[in-house]
């Protein structure tokens, strides 16, 4: 716009600005301020975006590949884990006896008894804490994959003479249903003491069996 | 007067400049350092050791139920 189509109100800022503006320095400093304010908004609005765009592009082959390989050996993995699988199938059912998925407590007093009977121990005591019957449905907080343990606390009195007992606690640890024995206690039988008696012994004995809840 | 002011102006811009500068450097090394993995794709690529402790379920085989 000419100087002189100017409105007369705006003419004499212009004529006040005209000296300054006609420095040498001052058009010296006004070149490189704008040249580096125009440098900058460049380089924010245009400079950033493509280098970044670049960037994330490379950085997304990068990480595809990695996740390519990975997957890749995550089915060979699988595929291993399948033939693994297929192999102990016949004894995977053994899992299930060891920790059933609920209590059972009848089976492990049934098995103590017999396994009792078997080492001809006499089984005068057996203890169970309370158990669930039914177990409630599985909890949607926990991943299926995620197997929970719980106790389930015995207590059992068992008499019989030294070779006896250690037969019953050899039976015991060769039970398939998973057992602790969390404490062992000792003391002269004293039930029914006749002459071939005498050396009897009362085995106290605090077991924890396991069952799965999920 | 001028020339202070002029100076100033010029300060001003160039380190607005510097700063614009290392705006960018930073966007640019945070948009390089980070993953463009999401969640479940970390989930998935999680590593499967196929290992089964047979050893363990062959002792468990050998056990007895009365």
């Amino acid at each position: 716009m000419d100087k002189f189509s100017l409105p007369q109100e705006y003419r004499k800022y212009y004529r006040s600005l005209e000296p300054i503006l006609g420095k040498p320095k001052t058009k010296q400093y006004s070149t490189v301020i704008f040249f580096f304010l125009t440098v900058g908004l460049f380089g924010w609005y245009a400079i950033r975006p493509t280098i970044q765009t670049i960037l994330y592009l490379q950085r997304e082959i990068v990480d595809k590949k990695a996740v390519n390989t990975q997957m890749y050996d995550k089915i060979n993995a699988l595929i291993e884990a399948q033939a693994i699988l297929e192999n102990i199938q016949p004894q995977l059912e053994v899992i299930s006896y060891a920790i059933p998925k609920n209590p059972q407590a009848v089976d492990i007093a049934r098995q103590l008894k017999n396994l009792a009977e078997t080492s001809q121990a006499s089984l005068s005591a057996i203890q169970i804490a309370s158990v669930p019957i039914l177990i409630a449905t599985p909890s949607a907080a926990l991943p299926s994959y995620v197997v929970k343990h719980t106790t389930m606390p015995i207590t059992l009195s068992i008499d019989g003479s030294y070779n006896v007992l250690a037969s019953f606690m050899s039976g015991l640890l060769a039970m398939q249903r998973i057992v602790t024995i969390d404490s062992i206690s000792f003391s002269p039988s004293r039930s029914g003491v006749s002459q071939f008696q005498v050396n009897e012994i009362r085995l106290q004995l605090k077991l924890t069996a396991y069952y799965e809840s999920n | 007067m001028k020339q202070e002011s002029d100076r100033d102006l010029y300060l001003i811009t160039i380190f607005t400049f510097i700063t614009v500068l290392l705006w960018i450097y930073f966007e640019l090394v945070r948009t390089t350092k980070t993953s463009t993995n999401t969640a479940v794709v970390n989930q998935l690529i999680t590593p499967l050791t196929p290992k089964l402790d047979t050893d363990t379920l062959d002792i468990l085989t050998t056990k007895k139920r009365y």
